[in-house]
């Protein structure tokens, strides 16, 4: 398969028009397959247009999984959802920003009813059966177990919301993991109004407890840039990926906590965080002529964040977050080891500008 | 007040007359008794280090051999005792003989005077005892290049090798009169006799055993095989640490006009310096502020500045344990790339900072120093002088290839005629049930053994 725009086209309506779960997992290796050979695409400079194919694909399979399972549960006898519901999706995926290989990071919001119990027990089944269908097309279960079939985060508009202002309640460290989780969630499928819903009244709870933003902090930069002091890399110095650096952990997730941080105290409420940079300009939190810098280090992650590849394992796409600065030609070297230092002076404007925050 | 100290004054010339009125010869006798005495707590100190290994060895490898690690090294002291006094003490400080120069002769089966003798100022038994404690930490060191995979057998047959010949050649070049004694050479207590003769050892039997099980990948690059109990780790650093002014301060042999103290002060710096340098530069390189790296570099300022603590000033106590905790950073890195397992990282905390404590000796050494001590004379930059350096450098290489060549050829043939190495199934049950039958945790162990 050549990887031109009328490829992606055709694939999208192809997973459209699978009816069964076979059809989408071949699909799905083909997918895999075609991408596999082109990483030389990954080091252009369209690299956010192969980000938004690859996640539209990636959607598209999502979604049409749900239509599947809805269908299904129809015919297994167990109907149509009772009520209205939101497929949320967190993580990456909310954010737009899935790898080739990204896992599970769901919720479900239903309608409140009179029958909770009831309803909570089909969209629990429902869930669960998305989630087993996508383990089939090769998505791995969240480690973390943010899932759309897990108690916590399959519930009501009304318990989310108790959910919700438990956790600004609390800011205990996990609330606030949670939050921040939250944070990037999108509507995959269903009816958006819930999710919208839901939205505001998170947005609600933080306006009325600003402080909340100072605990956020700490999660935000808990991950260090791997860069040291001598502006070398910090490897990995044993095992299967020793002398490679940890593109995810090390620089990917860094940038996009500290985005998200920016946009939670600023209001911006999208959770690309290639749009949340656009929108923090516009917003004047963030100097208009580091744009370009910003951008290209965004960039640049989410290309090598594709370059560190997958595996296989047991039937899975498992994404590899490890990747051996070998592998970079010299002038992607240079430019890592500047957006590293790049974001690690955002880190510490997150941090300086908290305490203005305090101040004022 | 006054009045309270003459009383005082008083009852202590009535309890000890003899310091109150002591002639010549009873000041004689105090002397030797204290030096004595000082050598007898410096040998207990030394022999007390050998906890240290135990907590060391075992803290840095896995639970499957724990009681292992910690019985041996008991073991190979006990039997290290005997075959000292056997031959080793002989061949180190024996005077006789016509090779003199290469190799020591007489005093086998020791057999010591029950008391001090005429001209000496203090029993030869406890000089014994002393040298025997470095001999045994010698040893210990060694078997940091056996650990988690080396026969029981291997031990014994090493430790008679070892103890009554190798070290006591080496011991001999340096302090027993021999030809590096001849040339100056300078190693006051034991940089290049024991921490590298140990790590040259341990070097030739991690070479001979090769790797243990799950270090290397196939591609060749290394795994990190935790040790057990870091605190175990720590502890054992303390241990040693402590043991170490025996070590140093006690290699004084005497208590003399208190240089004893200067020794133990310069050992102090360099060790601190080794720890502080150590962390601070796995922090910057690797990005974290690596605790093992961290102890190595304590052990390393102490290795390091073994050879040199009597022969330099306070502020190169501090350079050279400073260098030596960076240099076990990255000596640590170097043998991992080389495809060395070092399970306790001997090769580079006795070795390469045995080799730099040494040479630092001919940089640093002062001539004021080397006059009082009365070995060999200033390093480079106190003198200008080229001399000393090439000295400990001569040292270095002869000491560590002669160490090198006798145990190939001891560990070589061992391999060849017995085996050095266990099965790759004992191995992986571990040494505590494969070599003594029952584990060093048995609640801990038994469990998995029986799942």
């Amino acid at each position: 398969m050549v990887l031109d725009v009328e490829t992606f086209v055709k694939l999208k309506q192809n997973i459209h028009n699978a009816d069964q779960f076979i059809q989408l997992r071949s699909l799905r290796d083909q997918f895999q397959l075609s991408i596999q050979h082109n990483e030389q695409i990954f080091h252009k400079d369209s690299i956010s247009t192969w980000n938004v194919h690859i996640n539209e694909v990636h959607d598209a399979f999502i979604t049409r999984t749900i239509e599947l399972t809805e269908i299904r549960m129809v015919g297994e006898g167990q109907g149509p959802p009772p009520t209205a519901y939101s497929y949320l999706l967190l993580g990456s995926a909310g954010r737009h920003e899935q790898t080739m290989a990204s896992d599970q990071d769901s919720a479900l919001i239903f309608e409140n009813e009179d029958n909770l119990e009831e309803i909570k027990e089909y969209f629990k089944l429902f869930a669960s059966k998305i989630v087993a269908n996508l383990i089939e097309l090769g998505y791995p279960p969240c480690d973390g177990k943010v899932q759309s079939n897990e108690d916590l985060w399959c519930q009501s508009v009304e318990e989310w919301k108790k959910k919700l202002e438990a956790w600004y309640e609390d800011a205990s460290w996990e609330s606030i993991r949670y939050l921040l989780i939250v944070a990037d969630a999108r509507c995959i499928y269903g009816n958006d109004s819930l999710f919208l819903e839901v939205k505001a009244f998170y947005r609600e709870c933080l306006a009325a407890r600003p402080y909340i933003l100072e605990r956020m902090i700490e999660n935000t930069v808990q991950h260090k840039m791997l860069l040291g002091v001598f502006g070398q890399f910090i490897t990995d110095r044993y095992g299967e990926y020793m002398g490679s650096i940890d593109v995810k952990y090390g620089a990917y997730i860094p940038l996009v906590n500290c985005f998200r941080w920016l946009a939670l105290s600023e209001g911006v409420t999208t959770t690309s965080t290639l749009e949340r940079i656009e929108q923090l300009m516009q917003a004047g939190v963030l100097p208009e002529q580091e744009l370009i810098a910003y951008r290209d280090a965004f960039e640049q992650m989410l290309s090598l964040r594709l370059m560190a590849g997958y595996e296989y394992v047991d039937g899975m796409y498992e994404g590899v977050s490890k990747l051996n600065p070998k592998r970079l030609e010299a002038d992607e070297i240079k430019r890592l080891k500047k957006n590293l230092k790049l974001g690690r002076d955002l880190q510490r404007l997150v941090m300086k500008r908290y305490a203005r925050r305090r101040t004022v | 007040m006054v009045k309270k100290t003459l009383l005082a004054l008083g009852l202590i010339s009535m309890i000890f007359p003899l310091a109150a009125y002591a002639s010549e010869a009873d000041l004689a006798n105090l002397t030797i008794g204290l030096d004595s005495l000082w050598i007898m707590l410096a040998f207990i100190l030394v022999l007390l280090m050998q906890g240290g290994f135990i907590l060391l060895e075992a803290g840095s490898t896995r639970m499957k051999n724990a009681g292992h690690v910690a019985g041996k090294t008991i073991f190979t002291v006990a039997l290290a005792a005997l075959v000292y006094w056997a031959v080793g003490y002989g061949v180190a400080f024996g005077s006789g003989g016509g090779l003199n120069a290469f190799i020591g002769w007489g005093e086998f089966f020791f057999n010591p005077a029950t008391e001090v003798l005429e001209g000496e100022s203090f029993p030869s038994a406890v000089f014994f005892l002393f040298q025997l404690a470095f001999a045994a930490i010698s040893l210990s060191i060694a078997w940091g290049g056996f650990a988690e995979r080396a026969k029981l057998g291997s031990y014994i047959v090493f430790t008679l090798f070892y103890v009554s010949f190798i070290y006591p050649v080496v011991a001999h070049w340096i302090w027993g009169g021999g030809w590096l004694a001849d040339h100056g050479a300078q190693d006051f207590a034991g940089s290049t006799v024991v921490h590298l003769s140990g790590a040259v050892a341990a070097l030739v039997a991690t070479i001979l055993l090769k790797p243990r099980i799950g270090k290397f990948n196939k591609d060749g690059s290394p795994n990190e095989i935790l040790g057990h109990n870091q605190v175990y780790t720590a502890l054992s650093v303390l241990l040693l640490w402590v043991g170490w002014f025996g070590f140093n301060a006690g290699s004084t042999v005497a208590i003399g006009d208190g240089f004893f103290a200067y020794v133990g002060f310069t050992t102090m710096l360099a060790a601190g310096a080794g720890g502080v340098a150590a962390l601070l530069i796995s922090w910057a390189v690797s990005g974290k502020a690596d605790i093992t790296t961290m102890l190595n570099g304590v052990l390393a300022g102490l290795v390091a500045i073994t050879a040199s603590c009597a022969f330099v000033d306070p502020w190169a106590a501090v350079v050279i344990g400073l260098i030596a905790g960076v240099l076990v950073f990255y000596s640590v890195k170097m043998f991992e790339k080389l495809k060395v397992d070092d399970p306790i990282y001997a090769l580079s905390v006795h070795g390469m900072a045995g080799i730099w404590g040494t040479i630092a000796n001919g940089i640093f050494a002062t001539q004021a120093l080397a006059d009082k001590v009365g070995v060999g004379q200033g390093g480079l930059i106190d003198t200008g002088s080229f001399k000393q350096l090439w000295v400990q450098i001569e040292s270095v290489v002869f000491a560590g290839v002669f160490v090198a060549i006798a145990s190939f050829i001891v560990l070589g043939i061992m391999k060849a005629v017995m085996g050095f190495r266990v099965t790759e199934e004992q191995e992986i049950v571990g040494l505590d049930l494969s070599e003594h039958g029952v584990y060093g945790y048995p609640e801990q162990l038994s469990k998995t053994e029986k799942a």
